[in-house]
């Protein structure tokens, strides 16, 4: 399998930061907050590479560092340490050695993010259709005719009813609105998604038809994807190796199945059991 | 014959962090097992051989010894310490496990369910569901429920989803626990004509079976697992 994410020892530490956050945080010290500067270390070095075609799960409790983590890879937040490389048509971009105009060029059209809250992956002011639009226009494709063709055959995809696609995603429901989302991320045929817990606070029948659409798209197109998630039915369905995090910090990583079945951490063995 | 999968002194034993206790599940299990062979867990209720196949398969993560495969590309890959990647692109193409439990979605229609792991593989859609067809038929599941979802069915019917899936996948080794539990005789029966018609096609497998007339039917080697005794508490 060839990796298309390499990321290598990323860390974002909000606040001043001193010599010490690194050593007085994390899972052994039960505590993100650094006691000698007041910093919150978000993420603490984290290393981890997704192959072609993967499903790879982020998973941990709130405020574990997992979005924080996909957030700085899609360029909405800046590490303060760290690398990683993005392996794309034969090239390797180094994402944080990149200009703006470059991150941004990658960042709409050869990845894709689907935010938990709709409202941050769509421009609620316009069309459902205008939003796929926005990004196909960002990728490059000017004609009207093939936009909107493609915009419709993108909505029927995810199931949004084509008769919707002129009107506002923010008359939608939690589940519709995902669905544009979706669409929009894969408009431009990027080779890496990544979901940042994109079933959360949806109704379980809406969660599950969520789940089913994400995994036979992922199955036709062959998308690799980073799914950050609480929830472990999330990972146990879609992902086929799993990371947990804690306090920023990765704790363990295995086989989704290992990792649910034997875990080996202590916080993991705990998550793992408390599952309803 | 070459072997294909030869197991080493493999044990296994869980660490309850909560408890600070550590749990053996089993140790000491050698065997050779060649194209075609079927071995044969046996041992009390708890002596740790779902455990056992659980470690074969990664599922849980071996505690000792080596798990030797030989892949169809003629590599030899120790599953207990193999990178993930190489585990799960052999699961997907060379190694079958089939549970006693059946995790899927409620949208999926049997025949989906069933067919799935080949269109995983690539296998074009039509031929994909002919396969599972013929095995969802050789195993008696009624073709009204084809369409609807085995998120609805009884245990029983959802085990023989399981196993059509496993089946219509294929391998060269298939891991079995369980899998005539709890069917009628009629489906049990099924179950092992077609477990016979799957080691004739030089499928190696190893299972656990509750009956002893099963396992003296199927299998071409026993493999003894004793019931380890619980450490003290620390």
């Amino acid at each position: 399998m060839k990796p298309i994410l390499d990321v290598d020892n990323l860390t974002r530490i909000h606040g001043p930061g001193c010599p010490a956050c690194l050593d007085v945080t994390g899972p052994a010290h039960d505590t993100n907050l650094c006691r000698h500067c007041g910093s919150v270390v978000a993420v603490a070095d984290a290393s981890l590479r997704l192959h072609k075609g993967e499903v790879l799960g982020i998973m941990g409790e709130s405020g574990s560092g997992k979005s924080s983590l996909v957030k700085m890879l899609y360029f909405d937040d800046k590490p303060t340490s760290g690398r990683a490389t993005f392996h794309d048509e034969g090239q390797a971009h180094e994402l944080f050695s990149l200009n703006d105009a470059q991150q941004l060029r990658l960042r709409d059209t050869r990845m894709g993010m689907v935010y938990q809250n709709p409202s941050l992956g769509l421009n609620f002011d316009i069309s459902a259709g205008g939003n796929i639009a926005e990004r196909l226009l960002m990728s490059d494709e000017l004609s009207y005719r093939v936009i909107r063709e493609k915009a419709t055959a993108l909505l029927a995809r995810t199931e949004v009813p084509p008769a919707r696609m002129d009107e506002l995603p923010r008359n939608f429901s939690g589940g519709m609105q995902q669905r544009v989302q979706i669409a929009r991320a894969l408009s431009t045929g990027a080779p890496l998604l990544l979901l940042d817990e994109v079933t959360t606070g949806l109704d379980l029948s809406v969660q599950a038809r969520i789940l089913d659409l994400i995994m036979e798209l992922q199955e036709v197109t062959g998308v690799s994807m980073l799914v950050v998630t609480h929830d472990l039915g999330v990972v146990r369905h879609l992902t086929t190796r799993t990371i947990v995090m804690k306090h920023g910090r990765i704790i363990e990583s295995g086989l989704t199945d290992q990792i649910l079945e034997d875990p080996q951490a202590a916080y993991t063995q705990q998550l793992v059991s408390s599952a309803l | 014959m070459n072997t294909i999968l030869s197991v080493r002194d493999l044990g296994k034993g869980f660490y309850i962090h909560d408890r600070a206790k550590h749990v053996p599940a089993a140790e000491g299990i050698s065997f050779d097992l060649k194209p075609g062979q079927l071995a044969a867990l046996v041992g009390p209720s708890g002596a740790g051989k779902s455990s056992l196949l659980k470690a074969i398969y990664r599922t849980y993560l071996p505690s000792s010894g080596q798990v030797l495969y030989r892949t169809a590309a003629g590599a030899l890959v120790d599953l207990a310490s193999a990178p993930e990647t190489r585990i799960t692109d052999l699961r997907r193409a060379e190694i079958g496990f089939v549970t006693q439990f059946l995790h899927c979605l409620p949208r999926l229609s049997t025949l989906d369910v069933v067919a799935r792991p080949l269109l995983q593989q690539g296998v074009a859609r039509a031929a994909a569901h002919d396969k599972a067809a013929r095995i969802l038929t050789a195993l008696a599941i009624p073709q009204q429920l084809w369409d609807a979802t085995p998120a609805t069915f009884s245990g029983g019917e959802r085990q023989r989803v399981n196993i059509a899936r496993s089946f219509t996948q294929g391998g060269r080794l298939m891991l079995l626990d369980e899998p005539t539990a709890s069917l009628d005789p009629v489906a049990g029966e099924n179950v092992c004509a077609m477990i016979e018609a799957a080691k004739a096609e030089g499928t190696a497998m190893v299972g656990i079976f509750h009956d002893m007339a099963v396992v003296d039917r199927l299998a071409d080697v026993k493999i003894n697992v004793e019931r380890k005794a619980f450490e003290a508490v620390a």
